[in-house]
Parts: structure tokens; sequence; C-alpha cells
């Protein structure tokens, strides 16, 4: 075969380019850790890369709504755990109150006791968190309990708990039920009006009435179980999202590790490789000066 | 035979091995001149006892190889016109922080954030505020393609320009290698720069070329039109056309001024990957964009105009509706919601309104539903699909062009091989013509001793 001068150059130029080329991607791959750095790198990976994000995004939101809803569901279990103390001094009083042997005027300063508690009863219901009221289910600017004691909204109809994405098709409650806790619903025959039994009670104690005070205790431990069990239910749903939250960040550290697998360089790989380039490039380099070398010219 | 024969014929030997040595210091000086073919003297005898002369000096020309190279250099030049664009598109979906993708993460997860807490006014805004970005960002992008598109058709008026100022140029060099070559005088060094000029033409159209009887080069564009014969050129002009939405048109003028649209026959060479991204693979993106904005104001606003605002209001869009042409270029939040972060409608109910979250988690939902892509997708899925699309275009332009390079430097090769100069070659012939001539210039000192013995006698 006939070599010319263009053919020894043409091949020396195409080698040392090509050589250079997988060199230079080869240090960016290196220096940036990456593998797929524009879609075109891999253009399947860099799809699969960009669904993986977004789940990965959806994990983060999830933790971030977790950590919202927590904070409402602690502030109500805070306001039910001292709902349930202010009926535990209820049921005391209204025990001591029931023997026959305590006065008209300790009875009335009992009841004046058991209104003080009232009102804080109904403080408690109008809990708010974030000028939001944790009882008040759906309408949540407008306080659940009015000044007198009685339900803003149909405990009938609301009585759910605001439900939240906390996870891939995982719909967890959220809220707290006012309805539940305080309320007498037609669809519960054991439910009492809480705020209306501390009332009851305190006029039965202004009556004097032993045997209407005496009543009033079995109203107290109905109420007392009432709050507490919302408060267990409560319970639970802290638990659910907690688990939520868990759930997220496990499943964000899997999304990422699939992706990391994906778009990021092997670094051992990598530099192997990187190495043998480099090498694949001396040796271009050192070919080319001794094929553009010696001719006939130097020795004529 | 006479003395003065033999003086003769050595004079006859220095001339035509000077004349030899002359070309070969003439291919050695060309040796790595672009598109210089070697040079072959040939030597003839000058008949019974009249010594040597030079016959011809030819140019070599090679075989076969012209067809394929002028396709692989289309190919080559259609890729290497393709790349750089396709390379900027998809610069655009490489972002991982701030592209479209991640800003239609932050609208649904800014959603499902609301959900917990319906009537925060931050929260609200927040939803707001990332709306925006969303919207924001795929204009944008879409607008950066756009403006790509209308920069390759300026780029089109460039090239088709490029081709007519070379086909004057080689129907001038045929009008002076017919004017030379007839008055018997050589004109390699103008089919030399012929040649490269038609190399040049190749990786701007696809071409054909044959010789006529007349050994004149005519160059074909495609199989069918024109583009130089004998001295007449044709050339491209480019035209805003209607019918292409203002884009141009590519015509091919010939010599006589007749008019012919080419567009559509140009598909590969500069001019046609040019074409190619123009009409084919920026459109294509273009409308799935458009497909993917047009699916999310549409959908966002179906299920948001069901909902409840925490101000009782009803019936109220969330993105401006768009028209499917042009959706990703047109695509906003409506009109007087970004004031108004009350307006968001996360309750299915009047009753709840403030408080209620039924239709955010509809909203919500819409993340994780295949309604993009003509339902094949979700929103997310489908900007990864894009990605995809968008990356796979730029890695076949960028294999194309390795590919067609690596096949034109074996043809290139192939050629050289063929035509170019061969520096030991030369030295070679270098020694034998400079022998050749120290025995020709021998046999006239020779010759004069005769004499001078004949003189002497």
């Amino acid at each position: 075969m006939r070599i010319t001068q263009q053919q020894l150059h043409g091949v020396s130029l195409g080698s040392l380019q090509h050589a250079r080329g997988r060199l230079f991607a080869l240090q960016r791959q290196s220096a940036s850790g990456v593998r797929v750095e524009r879609p075109s790198d891999d253009p399947a990976a860099a799809g699969r890369a960009r669904v993986l994000s977004s789940l990965m995004a959806a994990q983060e939101a999830y933790e971030t709504a977790s950590s919202y809803a927590l904070a409402r569901l602690q502030t109500a279990d805070g306001a039910l755990s001292q709902a349930s103390n202010l009926l535990v001094r209820a049921r005391e009083l209204a025990t001591a109150m029931a023997n026959d042997t305590v006065s008209a005027e300790q009875r009335a300063a009992a009841a004046t006791e058991v209104r003080q508690i009232r009102a804080a009863m109904i403080d408690v219901a109008n809990t708010k968190y974030d000028d939001a009221y944790v009882f008040a289910n759906v309408a949540t600017a407008t306080a659940p309990l009015d000044a007198s004691g009685n339900f803003t909204y149909d405990v009938d109809t609301y009585d759910e708990v605001l439900e939240a994405e906390l996870g891939a098709s995982n719909r967890t409650e959220i809220g707290a039920s006012g309805a539940h806790a305080f309320a007498r619903r037609a669809a519960d025959p054991q439910s009492v009006e809480v705020v209306d039994e501390l009332e009851l009670l305190a006029q039965a104690l202004d009556a004097n009435d032993a045997d209407a005070v005496r009543a009033q205790i079995d109203q107290m431990d109905l109420a007392h179980r009432q709050v507490n069990a919302e408060r267990a239910r409560i319970g639970s749903r802290i638990q659910r999202v907690q688990e939520a939250a868990e759930a997220a960040r496990t499943q964000h550290t899997l999304y990422e590790e699939l992706r990391s697998d994906l778009v990021d360089a092997d670094a051992v790989e990598t530099f192997s490789r990187l190495q043998l380039a480099e090498t694949t490039m001396q040796a271009a380099v050192a070919v080319a000066g001794r094929v553009l070398g010696p001719s006939l010219v130097d020795v004529l | 035979m006479a003395l003065a024969g033999i003086l003769n014929t050595g004079r006859n030997s220095l001339v035509a091995h000077q004349a030899a040595l002359s070309v070969v210091s003439n291919n050695t000086a060309n040796a790595e001149t672009e598109g210089y073919a070697k040079r072959d003297a040939r030597l003839a005898s000058l008949g019974p006892m009249a010594g040597v002369e030079l016959a011809s000096v030819r140019r070599r020309t090679e075989l076969f190889l012209g067809a394929r190279m002028f396709e692989q250099r289309a190919e080559a030049g259609a890729a290497g016109s393709r790349r750089p664009v396709l390379e900027l598109v998809e610069a655009s979906f490489a972002a991982e922080d701030g592209g479209i993708g991640a800003r239609v993460d932050a609208f649904f997860d800014a959603l499902r954030v609301l959900a917990t807490d319906p009537a925060d006014t931050q929260l609200r805004e927040d939803v707001l505020a990332k709306a925006e970005a969303l919207a924001g960002t795929v204009r944008t992008e879409a607008g950066r393609i756009a403006d790509q598109r209308r920069e390759v058709d300026r780029m089109l008026a460039d090239k088709a320009e490029a081709v007519g100022a070379l086909t004057a140029e080689i129907a001038e060099l045929n009008r002076r290698i017919t004017e030379l070559e007839g008055s018997g005088q050589e004109a390699s060094d103008l089919r030399d720069r012929r040649d490269v000029l038609v190399d040049d033409l190749s990786a701007l159209v696809p071409i054909r070329t044959f010789y006529d009887e007349t050994g004149q080069l005519t160059v074909l564009l495609g199989d069918q039109f024109t583009l130089v014969q004998l001295d007449r050129a044709a050339h491209l002009e480019t035209e805003p056309d209607a019918n292409l939405a203002g884009m141009r048109r590519v015509d091919l003028v010939s010599a006589d001024g007749t008019r012919t649209d080419v567009t559509n026959v140009l598909r590969s060479g500069e001019v046609g990957g040019l074409l190619e991204v123009r009409d084919d693979a920026l459109p294509a993106v273009l409308a799935d964009l458009d497909r993917f904005a047009y699916d999310l104001v549409d959908q966002v606003n179906a299920i948001h105009q069901a909902g409840y605002g925490t101000d009782g209001g009803t019936g109220r869009d969330f993105f401006e509706p768009v028209a499917l042409n042009g959706a990703a270029q047109s695509i906003r939040l409506s009109a007087g919601i970004g004031d108004n972060p009350e307006w968001i409608a996360a309750a299915s109910t009047a009753a709840e309104a403030v408080g209620g979250n039924d239709n955010l988690l509809a909203l919500v939902d819409l993340a994780s539903q295949k309604v993009a892509g003509g339902g094949l997708r979700t929103f997310s899925e489908e900007i990864a699909n894009i990605t995809s699309v968008v990356g796979r275009m730029s890695r076949d332009a960028i294999d194309d062009e390795t590919r067609a390079g690596l096949q034109l430097d074996q043809l290139e090769s192939m050629r050289a091989s063929q035509i170019g100069v061969s520096l030991d070659e030369e030295m070679i012939d270098l020694t034998r013509y400079q022998r050749a001539y120290q025995a020709g210039a021998r046999i006239v000192t020779t010759a004069d001793e005769l004499y001078q013995t004949i003189l002497n006698m």
C-alpha cells in the first residue's frame, strides 16, 4: 500500500484527537463525580433520574407535611391532657360535695370552682395552633365553642377529622375532633356535652342538691372517658404521622441511592479508566512523534 | 549515426530529466497542500536513436471514492450542524435544580404541604410562588427553544448563500479549465482547486458529480437538480414563507432564473441538518412542551374551578386558560389569583370553605395520575420523558457526527493513498532523475570528447 504524507498526518491527528477527546470526557467525569451530566450522556438514565428526583422531592414534601401535622396533633394532645386534668378535679369536687354532711356554703364555693373549670374547659376546646382552632374540624378560623359553651358547628355532620397525603397513596388523619372530645353526638348515645355537664354540676351545687351532685359524678366519669378516648385516637394519629415521616425518610434514601447508581460516576472505575486514557494519550503522542519523524529526506 | 545525433540525445536527456525533476520538486513542495494531487512525470522514448522526452505530466485522479465521500461529508455536515443546536436545547433539561421538572415537583409539593393547614395564608402564598416559578420556567425554556429555531433559520440563509458562492466559483473554474486545456495548456492547479471547492460544497448540500464527454464537471443537487453545468451555476435563495409560519423556504434558482422549491429535497449536508433541526427536532420538543403546559393548565383548572376559596368564591381558574398551540409560551397564573391567595380553592364545599382540604387533595392526586403525554404519563414523568427524548436527539447527532467523521477520515486516507504525495517516493524519484540527468551530461561530455578527438586528428 502506498502511504503518503497526508495519510500519516491524518492518522496521527485523528488518533491524537480521539485520545484527547476520551481523556477530556473522563477528566470531566472524575472532576464532577457525575457520569450523566447532560441528558445526551445517557438519555434513558437521565429520564429515570428525573423521575427519581421527583419522587425524592415528594418524600421531602411528605416529611414537611408530617412535621406540620405533628405540631398540630401535639397541640391537641396537650389540650386534651389539660381537659382530662380539669375533669379529674371536677369529679373530686363532685365526690366530696355529694357527702350529706357538706354545708350549703361549701357547696356554693365548690360551684364557683366548677364554673371556673367550665370556663377553662371552653378555653381548652378553643385551643389554637398558629391561628387555627385545632378542634374546629373544618372552619379553623372560627372558635368551635362560643362564650356560652355552645358548638358553632354541627357536631353530627363534622365528626370527621382533616386528612392529608403523607405518603404515596397514604391518606392519614391529621386533625383532632372537637365533636368526639367534647360533644354529645346522635351517633353515640354514651356521649355527653362536657361543658354542659359541668354547668349542670355547678347548678346542682348551687341548689345544694346532694342527689343531683351524686348523679353528676357518673356524668363526669363519662366525660373523662370521652376526652381520653379522643386523646388516645390522637396518640395513634401522632404515631401514624411519625411512621409516615419515617417511611418518607427511608424512601428518600432509597431513591437517592437508586439515582446515584444511575447518574453518579463510580470513583474507582472512573479513575482506572482515566489512567488508561492518560496512558493512551501518552502513547498517541509518542507514536505521532515517531510516525512523523523518519523519512528518506533525512537520509539522502 | 552522426556525432551530432549523440550530442542531441544527451541534450534531450538533460531537458527531459530537468523537467521531471521540476515535477518532483513541485510534488515535494506541495506534499501538505490541501487538495493537491500528485503529478506523475511520464518519460517516453523519442523514437529511433533520438533519446528521451517528457511526454506528459499527469495529475493523479482517485477512483470510486468520490460519491462515497460526498455522502459521508454531507452526513457529517448535517450531524455537525444539528449537534450544537440540540446540545443547547438539552442544556435546558439538564438542570436538576431549577429545571422544569424540579419546578413541577415544587408546585405539587407546596400543595401537599398546604393540605395540612389549608387556610394558612403563608402556605397559600408559597403555592402561588411555586406555581408562578413553574409557569415562568416553562415560558422561558419554550421561548428559548423558539429563539433557537429562529437563529437556525438565520443560519440557513448564510449557508444557502455559501452554496451560491461555491457553485459560481466552480462554474468559473470550469470555464477557465476548458479555455486553458483547449489551448493545449495544463490546468492541473485549477482542477485541484475545483476538487477542493466541490468537497466544500458536498459538506453543505447533498451532491453528485460526473464528467461530461468534454471532461467538464457537472454537479447535481440530490439526484435531479443541476447545480453546475459547464460555466453555468445555479444558486440557493431563502425567503420567509407564510406556509412555513414565517420560516425561510429554500429555492434553487437555476442559471436561467427558474425557481424550484427544494426545502424538502435537502435532507443532508449542513443545510439539510439545519432544516431538519428547524422543521423536525425543535418543533417536536416545542409540541411536547405545549402539550404538557396545556394538560397542566386544563387539568389543574378543571379541579380548581370545582373548589371554593377561603372567601367562599368558586368557579375560578388557577392558570389562565391557553390554546394548545403555543401553550408553553403563554402559561401564566390567572388574573387576580397572584394577589389573592384566599382564591386558592382548597375546599370542595362552600360550607368548608375555610379549613376544608378535599379539593387540595384532588389537586395533589393529579401529581400521581397519568394525565400528561396523551394520558400515558404523570406530569413529572412527562418532563422526564421529554428530557430523555431531547437527550436522545442530541446523542444521535453526536454519534452521527462521530461515525460520519470516522468514515470520512478513512475515505480521506484512502484518497490520500491514491493521489497524495509520498516524500519517500519523491526522494527516490529525485535521486533517479538526478542520476539520469548526470548520465545525460556524461553523454554530452563524451560526445564533446569524440569531437575533440576528431578535431585533433
